[in-house]
C-alpha cells in the first residue's frame, strides 16, 4: 500500500485527536473536521441510509458509499423477469441522484474489512478510508450444502445475471420437464418471495407456455407455508403447484440436475428435473463474518435504537445482516436505514436516541401474470429485549389474498419505494 | 483549522472525485425521480426531529417527503392527515395505521403540514 494512500503517523495523530474533539461538538456549531460516514453496500438499505443521512444532515456530514456495483437489480418484483412482465433492466438503477443531488461520494470498490483500531476501512485494492461512522448494508450470503455451481444450480435470490439464468432455463423448457425449486430454513430474505415463485413459475409453464405435463415441485425446508398460507395454497391448487413441507436439501449434483434431501424423517431421497432452483439456506454477507460482528450466529447483534454492533463501536448494520424480528425484506430494510440515519445524525451531534421507533414492512407477491397478494406488518421498540416486535401481534401480519387490483398497486407502491431509496 | 481540515481530508484522497461540501448556505439540489423537478434544500446542520423520523415512514408509500411519483397519495403540506389517518378505505394503507398511535399520528401530521408539496406531485385520491 503507498504511503499516498494513508495519512502518514503525525498527521494522523493530529486527525485522532480532532477526532476525539469533534466527536463531542454539535454538528450545527460547524466545526472544520466535518464528519466523515461511509456506507458499505448500496442495495434497499444502503441507498436509502445514505440518501436520508444528507436529506437530514445536509452539509453538516460528508457521505460516501462504497459499492462494487455501478448498477443494482432490485430483487423485488425480479419474479416478473420469470414470465416476461418485466426485463432486469427495467429493475435497475445507478446512483446518479445519490451523487448529484445528495452530495454523496460513489467509490465502486468492495470493502475487505475494518481495522476498527485506525478506523480505516480496507477495500478490494487495498486503499484505506478513513470513517467516523461506517453503516454495513451488505444483504445476505448463502450457506451452500456442497459445493457446487451457480450458474448451473441458480439461486436467483439475488437479482441481476443470476435472475437472468434461471429464466433462460426455464425458457428452454419443453412440455413434460420438471422444474424443482427449494425454500430454505427461516430466517431469509423475503419470506412469501419463494412461496410467490413457484406460483409465477407454475402459472407461467401452465397458462402461458399451455404446457399440460409439466411439473413444478416446492420442497420446503419449514414445516408450513410460513407466511399468507391460506392464498398460498389456494393458488397452488389452481396452478398445480406439488408442496412437500418439511425437505431438507442435503446434496446438489449441478451435472446430473439431481438434489438429495431428508423429508422428515427420511433420508438420501433423490429428485431430478430439467430445471433446479435452489435457495439456499441464508446468513449474513461475508463482510460481516470477516470483522467479526455476528457474535456466533448467522446474522449480526445490534442495538434496536441506533442499528449499532454490539461487538464493535462505531459500526452499523442494517438489512437483512442485521439479527433481529423483523423480516430481511427491502421495504422494511428503508425503514431500518432511516431509524439508522437518524440515529447516527443523533450520535454525532450529541443528541440522546429516539426510544421509541417504529418500522414498517410490506410485500407485494405477485402470484401469476395478473394477480398479487400483499403482507403487511409495522414493529415497535421492545426496550426489555433490545427487539423490534409486532405492534399487536393479534392483528399483524395482516395480508390480502391475490388480485388484480393488488397486481396493478403493486406497480404503484414500487415506484414510490423505488424512488423513496434510489432518487 | 483549515490547514487541518486539508490534512484530513488527505486521507480521502483515495477517493478522487470526493466532493468537498462547504459549510455554508444550503445547497439546492433536483431530487425527483420522475425527471420533474422538485428543489429539496439540503440542510446546512441536523436538528433532531421526532416527529419527522416517525413520518418517514410514510415515504416508501407516499415518496420522499411526502411527493409520491405515481397517483398514489402525495402528502406534503396536506392539513387533514390526523383526521384521514385510520378511516382510510385503502386497505394497505388501513393496516399500516392500526401500527401506530393517535399521538403518532398527530405527530406525524403536524410534520408533514410544514411540507412543499411538489408541483407535480399527486394529491387526489385515486382509490
Ligand atoms: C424474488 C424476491 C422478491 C422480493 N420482494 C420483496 C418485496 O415485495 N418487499 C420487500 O420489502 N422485499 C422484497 N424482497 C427482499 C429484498 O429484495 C431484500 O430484502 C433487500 O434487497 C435487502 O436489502 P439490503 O440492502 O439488506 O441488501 P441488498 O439489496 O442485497 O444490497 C446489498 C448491497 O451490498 C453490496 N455489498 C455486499 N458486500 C459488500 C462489500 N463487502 N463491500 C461493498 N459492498 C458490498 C452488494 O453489492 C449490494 O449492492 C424480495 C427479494 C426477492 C429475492
Amino acid at each position: 500500500m503507498s504511503n499516498k494512500n494513508r495519512l502518514d503517523r503525525r498527521d494522523f495523530i493530529k486527525y485522532l485527536s480532532l477526532g476525539a474533539l469533534f466527536s463531542t461538538i454539535p454538528l450545527s456549531s460547524k466545526v472544520s473536521t466535518t464528519p466523515h460516514v461511509v456506507v458499505v453496500g448500496a442495495g434497499f438499505a444502503g441507498s436509502t441510509c445514505a440518501k436520508y443521512l444528507k436529506l437530514w444532515g445536509g452539509n453538516s456530514i460528508n457521505v460516501t458509499i462504497i459499492e462494487p456495483n455501478s448498477v443494482y437489480v432490485s430483487p423485488i418484483l425480479s419474479n416478473l423477469v420469470l414470465n416476461n412482465q418485466r426485463t432486469t433492466n427495467q429493475l435497475s438503477f445507478t446512483y446518479d441522484k445519490h451523487i448529484n443531488s445528495y452530495q454523496i461520494n460513489m467509490v465502486y470498490k468492495s470493502v475487505l474489512n475494518i481495522d476498527t483500531v485506525n478506523k480505516e476501512l480496507i477495500l478490494s485494492d487495498n486503499s484505506r478510508v478513513k470513517y467516523d461512522k461506517v453503516i454495513l448494508a451488505p444483504g445476505i450470503d448463502f450457506i451452500k450444502t456442497n459445493n457446487y455451481d451457480f450458474t448451473k444450480v441458480p439461486h436467483a435470490w439475488i437479482a441481476g445475471e443470476q435472475t437472468n439464468i434461471l429464466k433462460r432455463q426455464i425458457d428452454s423448457m419443453v412440455d413434460g420437464d420438471d422444474f424443482v425449486m427449494t425454500i430454505p430454513k427461516s430466517p431469509y430474505r423475503c419470506p412469501p418471495g419463494p412461496y410467490e415463485r413457484a406460483c409465477i413459475v407454475a402459472d407461467y409453464l401452465k397458462n402461458i407456455k399451455g404446457f399440460t405435463n409439466s411439473r413444478v415441485i416446492l420442497l420446503d425446508e419449514n414445516s408450513d407455508i410460513i407466511v399468507e398460507k391460506q392464498n398460498f395454497q389456494n393458488v397452488f391448487n389452481a396452478h398445480g403447484v406439488d408442496y412437500r413441507p418439511n425437505c431438507k436439501v442435503t446434496h446438489v449434483d449441478d451435472t446430473n440436475k439431481t438434489l438429495t434431501y431428508t423429508e422428515g424423517s427420511i433420508t438420501g431421497k433423490t429428485i431430478t428435473a430439467k430445471v433446479l432452483n435452489v435457495i439456499p439456506n441464508q446468513k449474513a454477507a461475508k463482510i460481516i463474518f470477516d470483522t467479526g460482528l455476528t457474535g456466533g450466529g448467522n446474522f449480526a447483534p445490534i442495538n434496536l435504537l441506533s442499528y449499532e454492533s454490539t461487538i464493535k463501536n462505531d459500526i452499523h448494520i442494517i438489512g437483512d445482516s442485521h439479527h433481529s424480528s423483523q423480516p430481511k425484506a427491502g421495504h422494511i430494510g428503508n425503514s431500518e436505514a432511516k431509524i439508522c440515519a437518524d440515529a447516527v445524525l443523533r450520535i454525532l451531534s450529541n443528541n440522546p436516541l429516539y426510544q421509541n421507533p417504529k418500522t414498517n414492512s410490506a410485500c407485494y407477491s405477485p402470484t401469476s401474470s395478473t394477480e398479487a397478494s400483499w403482507l403487511n406488518a409495522v414493529y415497535k421498540y421492545d426496550a426489555v429485549n433490545n427487539n423490534m416486535v409486532l405492534v399487536d401481534s393479534s392483528y399483524y401480519p395482516k395480508s390480502s389474498p391475490s388480485s388484480t387490483y393488488n397486481y396493478k398497486e403493486m406497480f404503484k407502491w414500487s415506484e414510490n419505494l423505488f424512488a423513496d431509496t434510489f432518487s | 483549522m483549515l490547514y487541518r481540515k486539508s490534512k484530513y481530508l488527505l486521507g480521502l484522497t483515495l477517493i478522487s472525485s470526493f466532493a468537498l461540501i462547504g459549510c455554508g448556505g444550503g445547497t439546492t439540489v433536483d431530487s425527483n425521480p420522475s425527471g420533474t423537478t422538485q428543489n429539496v434544500t439540503l440542510p446546512t446542520s441536523f436538528s433532531v426531529n421526532d416527529s419527522r423520523l416517525l413520518g418517514a415512514n410514510c415515504a416508501q408509500c407516499h415518496g420522499t417527503n411526502g411527493n409520491s411519483v405515481n397517483s398514489w397519495d402525495s402528502i406534503a403540506g396536506k392539513s387533514d392527515i390526523a383526521e384521514e389517518f385510520y378511516e382510510d378505505e385503502n386497505a394497505l394503507m388501513s393496516a399500516v395505521a392500526h401500527g401506530f398511535t393517535q399521538n403518532e399520528v398527530n405527530k406525524i401530521a403536524s410534520w408533514l403540514k410544514t411540507l412543499p408539496k411538489n408541483n407535480n406531485s399527486n394529491d387526489d385520491n385515486d382509490d
